[in-house]
C-alpha cells in the first residue's frame, strides 16, 4: 500500500489551447494534499484540469507532470496511477456484468483467471456492490453504474483518483452513498482524490479547493474562503 | 367518463433479444451454431434450387418448433423486412421470371431465418467470443482480434442506449411540437451519439483498456 504522502502533481508553465482559443492557463501548480476539490463554472476548465493529470488532455505548451512522471511520454504509467471517474456512467461500462468490467481492468495486471476473478470480487465487495457483479450492467440504476464505473478504477489500486462531477446527474441519496464510500475507500488506501464538482458541501469538504474560471485557477486555498469567493463572483 | 386505455407501448429490441427457454437450441455452442449457420448459408447459395430453399426455412420452422420457441419471434424479422422482400421479389418477377423470383426469395428468406434463430437462442456476448476466435488466424496480418472483440462488444451496448436516445430525441421534438421535423428529430440524437462515443473512448483510454 502506498502512502498519499508522496504524490505530488506538478503543473509547470502549462497552457491548452483549441485552436486558437485558450481553454486553460496554469503557470504554476503543484498538488499535494490528499483531498483537493475543484469548482468553478461550467467550461471554465474544471475537466480540463483533471484531464491533464492523466494525460488525457495533452497539454499544448508546458509539462504536467505525476511524481515527477511526464504524464505525455510515460502517460500509461501515469494512467496507471491516476483513475479517472466521469459523470455519465452508462459511457464507462462496456462488458455485460459489473464482474466482467472490473475483470477488464485488471486483464494486463493479473494473468491468471481465477485470481483475476476473485480480485475483482473483492474490489467489488469492498465498494459494497458484490451482489451486483452477476447482473446486467445496463439494468442498474445509475447509482449503481457510478458505483460499478469507481470498481473498474479502484481495482487498479491507484494512488490518485480523478473524479469529474461523478454525482452530477445522481439523486441525493445515491450521490451521498457514492461519496462516503470514495472517502472511506480513499482514507483506508491512501488514494489522492482531485474532485471537480458543483456540490460545494462536498467541495468544503477537501483539505484544498481550487476555484477555475475562465481558463485559469482565480482562486486557490482553503474550501470556505474559495467557496465564498466562488459565490461572490456568481451572484447575479 | 369512459376510461381510456392506451397501455404503453414496449420498446423494440433488435439486438439481444433472446427467446425464453433452456432448449438445446440455447444450450448448444455457439461455435457450432455459427458454423452450422456458416454452412447452411453456403450451401444455399451455391445450389440454386428453389427447393433447397424452402427445405432450409422448413427445417428451421421445425427447429423452432422443437425448441419451444414462439414461432412469431422468428417471423418478427419479415415484418420488419417485408418492403424489402416485397421490392426484390416484384423486380425478379418482372425482370426475370416467376421461378427466379421464387427462388431467390425462398433463398434469401431461409437465410435470413436461419440468422435469426441463431441470435434468438444465444447470448451475443458469446457471438463476440466466437468472432475473436475466428479472427485468431489473422493475428499474423497484424490484426487484433481482442480489439475488433472490444469494438463488436461496445456496439452491443450503444444499441440500447441509441434506441432510447431515439426515442428521447422524439419526445423532446413532439414537446416543441415539431414531431414533423426530420432536423429536430435526428439532430440531437447524431449530437447524443458523437458525444456518447467521445466519452466511451475517453473513459476505455483512462483506464487503459485496448481490447476486450
Amino acid at each position: 500500500m502506498t502512502s498519499a504522502g508522496s504524490v505530488e502533481i506538478d503543473f509547470k508553465e502549462v497552457r491548452v489551447f483549441a485552436g486558437t482559443r485558450l481553454l486553460l492557463g496554469i503557470p504554476q501548480l503543484q498538488l499535494t494534499e490528499r483531498r483537493i476539490s475543484v469548482i468553478g463554472p461550467n467550461g471554465g476548465g474544471k475537466s480540463t484540469l483533471l484531464q491533464l493529470v492523466n494525460g488525457l488532455v495533452e497539454p499544448t505548451e508546458g509539462y504536467v507532470r505525476v511524481d515527477g512522471r511526464d504524464t505525455i511520454e510515460e502517460g500509461r504509467a501515469v494512467r496507471q496511477r491516476a483513475g479517472f471517474v466521469f459523470s455519465n456512467p452508462a459511457a464507462q461500462l462496456v462488458m455485460p456484468t459489473p464482474l466482467e468490467d472490473v475483470e477488464l481492468s485488471l486483464r494486463r495486471i493479473v494473468r491468471d483467471t481465477s485470481a483475476r476473478r476473485s480480485a475483482a470480487l473483492c474490489c467489488l465487495d469492498e465498494l459494497g456492490i458484490v451482489e451486483l457483479a452477476e447482473r446486467s450492467s445496463q439494468e442498474l440504476s445509475s447509482g449503481q453504474q457510478q458505483l460499478v464505473a469507481l470498481a473498474t478504477v479502484l481495482a487498479l489500486k491507484p494512488q490518485i483518483l480523478l473524479l469529474d462531477e461523478p454525482t452530477t446527474l445522481l439523486d441525493l441519496a445515491n450521490a451521498q452513498r457514492f461519496n462516503q464510500r470514495v472517502q472511506r475507500l480513499a482514507q483506508l488506501h491512501g488514494i489522492m482524490t482531485l474532485t471537480a464538482t458543483h456540490d460545494l458541501d462536498l467541495a468544503a469538504r477537501a483539505e484544498r479547493t481550487l476555484l477555475i474560471d475562465g481558463g485559469s485557477v482565480v482562486a486557490d486555498g482553503p474550501p470556505d474562503t474559495v467557496i465564498t469567493a466562488y459565490r461572490h463572483r456568481s451572484s447575479v | 367518463m369512459r376510461l381510456r386505455r392506451r397501455p404503453l407501448r414496449p420498446r423494440e429490441q433488435v439486438l439481444g433479444r433472446r427467446a425464453p427457454g433452456d432448449s438445446f437450441l440455447h444450450r448448444a455452442p455457439a461455435g457450432a451454431k455459427v458454423l452450422v449457420l456458416a454452412l447452411v448459408t453456403v450451401v444455399v447459395l451455391l445450389l440454386r434450387d428453389p427447393l433447397v430453399g424452402v427445405a432450409v426455412v422448413g427445417l428451421v420452422l421445425g427447429l423452432t418448433l422443437l425448441a419451444r420457441i414462439p414461432v412469431l419471434m422468428l417471423l418478427v424479422l419479415i415484418r420488419r423486412l417485408w418492403i424489402v422482400l416485397a421490392v426484390l421479389a416484384v423486380l425478379q418477377w418482372i425482370l426475370n421470371d416467376p421461378a427466379t423470383g421464387t427462388e431467390v426469395l425462398a433463398r434469401i428468406l431461409a437465410c435470413l431465418l436461419a440468422a435469426q434463430l441463431l441470435l434468438l437462442t444465444t447470448d451475443p456476448v458469446e457471438l463476440v467470443g466466437v468472432l475473436r476466435r475466428v479472427l485468431q488466424p489473422l493475428r499474423f496480418l497484424g490484426l487484433r482480434p481482442g480489439r475488433v472483440a472490444l469494438a463488436a462488444l461496445i456496439m452491443l451496448r450503444a444499441v440500447p442506449y441509441l434506441a432510447d436516445s431515439f426515442h428521447m430525441g422524439a419526445q423532446q421534438a413532439r414537446a416543441r411540437g415539431l414531431e414533423r421535423d426530420l432536423r429536430a428529430r435526428t439532430v440531437p440524437l447524431l449530437l447524443g451519439a458523437v458525444d456518447h462515443a467521445r466519452n466511451t473512448g475517453r473513459a476505455l483510454n483512462a483506464r487503459g483498456i485496448e481490447e476486450a
